[in-house]
């Protein structure tokens, strides 16, 4: 019998261990995927994420079913990234041969997977020059195709907010890579 | 238009209806800011859509390092009770602290009456000095009183 989310929370909440690593194991890529976007960091991202899960074991309890788990998971992983990013001794550090890796895995052919890497890199690096929350906003929405409501529920702000970080955050981006890429110009793309 | 609406307009681009869409394309060419927000939003959009997607190198072994890291607690447990005793703990090792720092303040301050047959335990003889000098500032006040009278 396949359990529904709601029942493998309702297990994992009263402390079924093998409930909870179901949940770990379908959600764990998108909390991924956030973290190391923002973080531009495989190591930082990879203790965000197991710090989320561990936020999520300590407060099942409160888990109310009207709010979708991903949801949770979103506001959860982004308060930590939030965090990490404003400690005055984090230093930020350029992507890493391991997210060299990461890129290159889901690319087909090897010249495409080069072409693919060095956008996905340029948008990156972009993004990095974006003010804390700018980068989350445009993280969600732009890289993870969350819509604006859905941000605005995970950042708990009004959707004008919402708008008007991604608006600027996708000028900045659009500017930097204009600026620092020009020899891929759009006519590549 | 103006460029107030054309910002309202690029906020939501990519959602855009395609009159507003030509609408704000028409602002844009005889308006050098917008022109060049647009362009920018559209070189970020354009690019956006070639990212690869992020994932974990090693999904099953983050997995297992999540399940390991875990607390031994069932969800819900708290360490709240353990908090409360450990400020009443403080509480009651602050108050022990002044009691006996006022007990050091006493015994230095006030004279220990005399005895020939040993130390006094009685109590009374602390008490007995500032029954005592509250009588004389009563009778100094007094005194006063009378003097300026």
């Amino acid at each position: 019998m396949v359990l529904t989310e709601p029942e493998i929370v309702k297990k994992a909440a009263s402390g079924d261990r093998s409930a909870f690593r179901q949940l770990v194991e379908t959600h764990q890529r998108f909390v991924y995927a956030v973290a190391v976007r923002v973080l531009h960091n495989v190591h930082e991202a990879e203790d965000a994420t197991q710090e989320t899960f561990i936020r999520l074991w300590k407060n099942l309890n409160n888990y109310r079913a009207e709010i979708k788990l991903s949801t949770w998971l979103y506001r959860i992983v982004t308060n930590i990234c939030l965090d990490m990013l404003k400690s005055a001794n984090n230093k930020r550090n350029r992507m890493t041969e391991d997210d060299t890796k990461a890129a290159n895995l889901f690319a087909q052919h090897a010249d495409e997977a080069i072409h693919l890497r060095d956008l996905t890199m340029a948008v990156e690096e972009a993004a990095a020059q974006l003010p804390p929350v700018q980068k989350i906003i445009f993280v969600l929405r732009d890289l993870q195709g969350l819509s604006p409501q859905e941000v605005s529920r995970i950042m708990e702000t009004s959707e004008e907010k919402i708008k008007s970080n991604l608006y600027h955050a996708r000028v900045a981006i659009g500017k930097y890579l204009k600026q620092h890429y020009q020899i891929q110009n759009t006519a590549e793309l | 238009m103006n460029c107030e609406e054309s910002e309202k307009l690029l906020m939501r681009f990519g959602q855009l209806a395609n009159r507003e869409e030509e609408e704000l394309r028409a602002h844009a060419a005889g308006c050098p800011a917008c022109a060049k927000a647009l362009e920018f939003i559209e070189l970020e959009q354009r690019w956006i859509k070639k990212v690869v997607p992020a994932e974990p190198l090693h999904a099953a072994a983050l997995t297992h390092k999540i399940m390991q890291a875990l607390p031994a607690q069932k969800p819900g447990f708290s360490f709240r009770f353990l908090n409360a005793l450990r400020v009443g703990f403080a509480a009651g090792t602050l108050a022990l602290l002044f009691w006996l720092g006022s007990e050091l303040l006493i015994e230095k301050n006030f004279h220990k009456p005399a005895s020939a047959d040993g130390p006094l335990l009685n109590s009374s003889a602390y008490i007995m000095h500032p029954l005592e000098r509250k009588t004389k500032t009563i009778r100094l006040t007094e005194r006063i009183k009378s003097k300026e009278l």
